[in-house]
């Protein structure tokens, strides 16, 4: 029995070590582990959008949208149609030239901390964000799941199920290269995807194990849970659509 | 293991009620232990949401401000727009030819820069100093409404426990507000999603705290059944304050 696991300790999860997750399920406050490697695996998983945001600058977006606009009107005030309406260029010359003031003078409206501090502390803030955005999407997924094994005979409880079931998220520190956008085409663009889908196959079976260790029961029955909530999901969400469609229906024949 | 954690006992008043709201966080059902036979509950429960709301409010004020310090003033911004947009030509002549349409335009584009401002979530110096008021009213309304609907149900499925023990267990639960602590970094998006989905966690966490004779299913039955009375009273406050307003207009003019 793993007594004393830490965060260093987060490749026995990897490897699927059945004492490693019966002592997360034991332990008390396991789910403090659980958040820290979740929180790890989201930030490594996510490094592309912090070396992103450290290079651009997020502040002007505003400017470069503008100088961007600008530059759309000059080269078409330049094009050869409107050579026939001199006005309308003329008038587009003016627009792109105010457009350009008005950059410029955005452009010089700093934060009161500096531009460069600003933007490094946001790039990080933005950057710790990522795992939380995770988070809140793998509780959407998970809490179906939670009332779904409970109702397919599993025993766990509330926070032996969510310790477990977070380790889930580890594999997902593959996607760092995803992270980077490589341009389609390239051999990075391929391997980021074969990371992608090697990190959903690994999360799946991390999952069938913790959910079958929490709720004792084997692994057949945790993949019946996957199937069963999965089935239901998409069943829901045909039915909340088809009365979506069919509410919206009546109104507008009402209305219109 | 290492991060093993223990209910506390000592320390004062106000680190131990925010420890035990670190204990409700990790979900550990030990933590509402005490606090359901708290002698007074709804005091403790009140006490145990004040620490919480002020300690987080004033966290998150210290983030508005660091946000405030590293962003460009949008003012500042919205006063070269709008330099741009008004002394253009295009709007000169709207101005002179068509003044509904050139009113039209200036509203969709005062709306627009006030979305602008909320999207971006630009603070204020009213939002750092009312943000934690706001915060705590909040919840406090949110702890009433939970705490009178879930009792109120739970009893009717049969749950037995001392009068408004859940209340205290109830304040407990609002553990996820803890989150908002991270707002300390600028730039940090916490989702509200992430909050609500943890919250309904510590809620029925606290329901089962409260009535432990009660079954799983039930105990999610009234968690359920707590928030759909609680959006139900929420939308009935505002129906009945338009259609108060609606006559008070009537009445008076």
């Amino acid at each position: 029995m793993d007594a004393s696991l830490r965060v260093v300790d987060f490749w026995k999860f990897l490897v699927l070590r059945n004492p490693s997750f019966e002592a997360v399920r034991q332990a008390p406050g396991s789910l403090w582990l659980s958040l820290r490697l979740f929180m790890l695996a989201g930030l490594i998983g996510t490094i592309g959008i912090l070396t992103t945001g450290l290079a651009e600058a997020q502040r002007v977006t505003v400017a470069d949208r503008l100088s961007a606009g600008a530059v759309s009107l000059d080269g078409a005030a330049e094009n050869r149609l409107l050579r026939w309406t001199p006005r309308l260029a003329s008038a587009m010359t003016i627009a792109a030239d105010r457009m350009r003031q008005a950059a410029a003078a955005i452009e010089a409206v700093q934060p009161p901390l500096g531009s460069a501090a600003s933007e490094s502390l946001r790039a990080v803030g933005v950057w710790v964000s990522q795992p939380l955005l995770s988070l809140t999407g793998w509780l959407t997924v998970f809490l179906p799941l939670l009332v779904a094994a409970r109702l397919l005979g599993g025993r766990g409880s509330l926070r032996e199920q969510v310790s477990l079931g977070l380790l889930a998220f580890l594999p997902q520190a593959l996607l760092f290269l995803s992270s980077f956008h490589p341009e389609p085409g390239t051999a990075g663009a391929s391997v980021a995807a074969m990371l992608r889908v090697g990190a959903a196959v690994w999360s799946l079976a991390i999952w069938l194990t913790a959910s079958a260790v929490a709720n004792r029961y084997s692994r057949v029955q945790a993949a019946k849970v996957l199937v069963a909530t999965i089935a239901a999901l998409v069943l829901l969400t045909a039915i909340s659509g088809w009365l979506l469609d069919l509410v919206s229906g009546a109104l507008l024949s009402v209305l219109l | 293991m290492a991060t093993d954690l223990v209910i506390p006992t000592s320390g004062n008043a106000w680190t131990r009620r925010l420890r035990l709201y670190w204990n409700a966080l990790l979900l550990r059902q030990d933590a509402y232990r005490d606090v359901v036979e708290a002698p007074s509950p709804r005091k403790e429960g009140f006490r145990l949401l004040l620490a919480l709301y002020l300690t987080v409010g004033v966290v998150v004020s210290l983030g508005l401000a660091l946000d405030w310090i590293t962003l460009p003033r949008v003012d500042q911004i919205h006063a070269g727009v709008d330099a741009f947009v008004f002394d253009s030509q295009l709007y000169q002549s709207w101005a002179a030819t068509s003044p509904t349409l050139a009113l039209v335009f200036t509203l969709l584009y005062r709306i627009g820069w006030f979305a602008l401002t909320l999207e971006i979530g630009y603070p204020t110096a009213r939002d750092i100093v009312l943000g934690p008021i706001s915060m705590l009213a909040v919840g406090l309304f949110r702890w009433a409404t939970f705490a009178i609907f879930g009792e109120w149900v739970a009893r009717r499925l049969g749950g037995t426990a001392r009068l408004h023990a859940f209340w205290a267990a109830l304040a407990l639960a609002a553990a996820p507000v803890l989150l908002r602590m991270l707002t300390l970094v600028p730039g940090l998006y916490l989702p509200a999603g992430l909050i609500g989905a943890w919250l309904a966690l510590t809620s029925y966490q606290a329901v089962r705290a409260t009535y432990p004779s009660l079954t799983w299913r039930q105990c999610l039955a009234v968690e359920l059944w707590m928030y759909a009375l609680h959006f139900i009273c929420i939308f009935l406050a505002i129906v009945l304050g338009v259609v108060l307003g609606v006559v008070l207009y009537q009445l008076l003019f």
